[in-house]
């Protein structure tokens, strides 16, 4: 599944949009909003995060290594822009993984 | 491919008239606690109930936790079918991570997506495993794990969950689990801490009966279920306060008002299930089910302490993670321990807490100093007979009462991820897998874990009024489920229709019939799967864990 940057950024913000007012999150959500400081994700708020951007662009992304490089460095958190970096660079490779195909033995 | 059957003639006509099939799920739900709240009054309805209906022991899976039990319950068959033996299962067969498991690790048809294919639809209240939610025809509001913040994603249809949120009183962060409300109960629960924390329960449950209730009036399905786990929350930490038969006594001001609030959580939660029943109609079939019953724990077998004292297992520092302050440490070392382990010298393990399961280090590219596999049978044999001669340094007593053999319970097609062998402990406790110097050792008070001996009472066309069944099997409900919508039992549900429990002549007039098999699951499975822990997020899982009273 091919898809451009900004396409994903508007995905990403829209869910997120979304999720924030059910919270009642009053500040913005820009590529420069962070998951945990700003919007006051746990870990687990992001773990779903994932599963859902997985099954949105149906495709299995290595999320495990990318929060693994996150939990490695000084600031564990993750800005909007960055995921969205991760999400487009990873539904980009060629040749990726479609979910349908990944219970196929 | 799938296959469309019709329901027999029976099934059209109820689904015309609307009848229904309601499913209660209680979690760890057990007459040693429930006969005493209905004979002392705390649950008239359920006491009146039960003398409509039959009732009898439920005998869950191995081991009777949460995820396997519930998946049994849902599916009809065993967790060596469906490939859940625990909140967490190994990334692979030949690694020692391990991963979350959602509802796309569930490997078989759940009852569903059963009725689904006979023109039915199903409601799918807080039962775990349901996360991302399943495309059934009817609606889905995933439990468990799901954090309040994202609902909105777990919940289906679309638009569900705005429908929801207009409800008067609709609350996310009540409904769904809320660390910010829970933890400050659960690090240590201190006295005065008792009564917020089990306040909030009973409002848990009327968030979640009110969002049953909309769905029943607004567009009820054939088939509706909903699971309170309060219940299990509940037993887990107030069981002193609950199980007075133990030899405990309630005298401390502070103890009798615990208790008294632990009675009124129960007493609402009788009064919701009254009304649950009469939404559904006096036509419906009721079911109630628990996944695992409860009793007390009164010691606690520190597992990996004991391999390592019997030099199965070495810490790469030497120690290991220390029971020093449980309250911050026990789920803490939930999965890092993985990584504290010196793999050149651990040939068995414990790395979770949930389900007793120990892991045999096999020999590989990976683990070159592994068991190499022509020793695994003989290094199994007698780790199961070491295993079995543990006793209780202070009684005698014989501390590990059956260890259980991965095929014996989870032979099917994830045998290979499953723990080598499964701990029964002779208080049906949960093993630690902390460091300690003794591996034994005595609680100063005894907590709430689970039995395998849940509940069953059910009410509804053709079934007995005040009948106690013989004990029977937590894969026979979703056949009871079936048969009072009038499916077919697809042929490899392990359970049956219990034909006790059922009046004279009902069953001849209206015979069990059995079906093909059900379809393996083909979504997109994996998808949970693809999210192996980190260490942040073990962290934050121990303290969900630990909410959900899987404690040490």
């Amino acid at each position: 599944m091919k898809k451009g940057r900004e396409e994903i950024l508007a995905d990403v913000l829209l869910l997120l949009h979304r999720l924030a007012d059910d919270w009642e999150y009053d500040g913005d959500v820009t590529e420069d909003t962070y998951l945990f400081a700003d919007m006051g994700f746990e870990s687990l708020d992001v773990v779903v995060l994932a599963t859902a951007v997985q099954e949105h662009y149906a495709q299995v992304l290595p999320f495990p290594e990318f929060f693994a490089e996150i939990g490695q460095r000084e600031l564990r958190d993750i800005s909007v822009g960055e995921w969205v970096d991760f999400v487009y660079k990873h539904l980009n490779d060629v040749p990726s993984q479609r979910l349908e195909d990944r219970g196929k033995a | 491919m799938t296959i469309l059957r019709q329901p027999f003639d029976r099934a059209q006509d109820r689904a015309q008239d609307t009848a229904r099939t309601v499913l209660i799920g209680l979690d760890g739900a057990t007459f040693s606690v429930l006969n005493a709240l209905m004979q002392d009054g705390v649950m008239p309805f359920l006491k009146g109930f039960m003398a409509s209906g039959v009732r009898a022991e439920l005998r869950s899976v191995v081991p009777a936790l949460t995820p396997p039990a519930w998946t049994s319950l849902m599916t009809g068959r065993s967790p060596g079918q469906h490939g859940i033996f625990d909140f967490f299962r190994k990334e692979s067969p030949q690694s020692h991570r391990i991963r979350f498991l959602t509802s796309r690790d569930v490997g078989c048809e759940t009852i569903w997506s059963l009725v689904n294919q006979h023109n039915m639809r199903s409601t799918v209240l807080n039962f775990p495993l349901t996360f991302p939610p399943p495309p059934v025809d009817g609606y889905v509001v995933p439990g468990g794990w799901m954090p309040w913040r994202q609902l909105r994603l777990g919940c289906h249809p679309e638009g569900l969950y705005d429908r929801l949120k207009a409800l008067p009183g609709f609350n996310p962060r009540e409904l769904a689990m809320d660390m910010a409300h829970e933890e400050k109960a659960l690090e240590g629960c201190k006295q005065d801490e008792y009564e917020d924390w089990i306040a909030l329960h009973i409002r848990r449950e009327q968030q979640w009966f009110k969002v049953l209730r909309y769905l029943m009036q607004e567009d009820p399905t054939e088939l509706t279920a909903i699971l309170f786990d309060g219940v299990d929350k509940l037993q887990h930490l107030c069981w002193r306060f609950l199980d007075l038969s133990y030899g405990h006594t309630v005298t401390l001001p502070w103890e009798q008002r615990v208790r008294e609030r632990c009675l009124d959580y129960f007493r609402q939660l009788d009064g919701l299930l009254a009304d649950i029943v009469r939404l559904a109609g006096p036509e419906a079939t009721v079911v109630f089910a628990s996944d695992h019953g409860f009793g007390p724990q009164v010691r606690t077998f520190f597992v990996n302490a004991w391999l390592e004292q019997h030099a199965y297992l070495a810490w790469a520092d030497g120690k290991g993670p220390q029971p020093s302050d449980t309250q911050v440490l026990g789920m803490g070392q939930l999965a890092r321990h993985v990584y504290l382990l010196d793999w050149e010298r651990t040939k068995a393990y414990a790395p979770m807490p949930s389900g007793n399961g120990i892991h045999i280090v096999r020999a590989s590219e990976q683990y070159p100093h592994g068991l190499p596999d022509a020793e695994y049978q003989s290094f199994r044999d007698r780790l199961i007979e070491e295993l079995l001669s543990v006793t209780d340094p202070k009684s005698g007593v014989q501390v590990v009462s059956r260890v259980w053999k991965r095929e014996e319970i989870f032979a099917g097609p994830n045998l290979e991820l499953a723990p080598d062998l499964t701990l029964e402990l002779q208080d049906g406790g949960l093993v630690s897998i902390l460091s300690s110097e003794e591996a034994v050792r005595p609680r100063s008070e005894p907590s709430g874990t689970h039995r395998p001996e849940g509940i069953l009472i059910a009410r509804g066309p053709g079934l007995h009024q005040g009948v106690q069944l013989s004990e029977l099997s937590i894969l026979d409900v979703a056949p009871l489920l079936l048969y009072g919508l009038g499916l077919d039992i697809p042929e490899d549900m392990k359970g049956i229709v219990p034909a006790e429990a059922f009046e004279p002549g009902w069953l001849q007039d209206r015979p069990v019939r059995h079906g093909p098999a059900g379809r393996a699951q083909t979504s997109p499975a994996g998808t949970g799967g693809e999210i192996v822990y980190t260490e942040e997020d073990e962290i934050e899982l121990a303290r969900r864990l630990r909410a959900l009273g899987y404690i040490e």
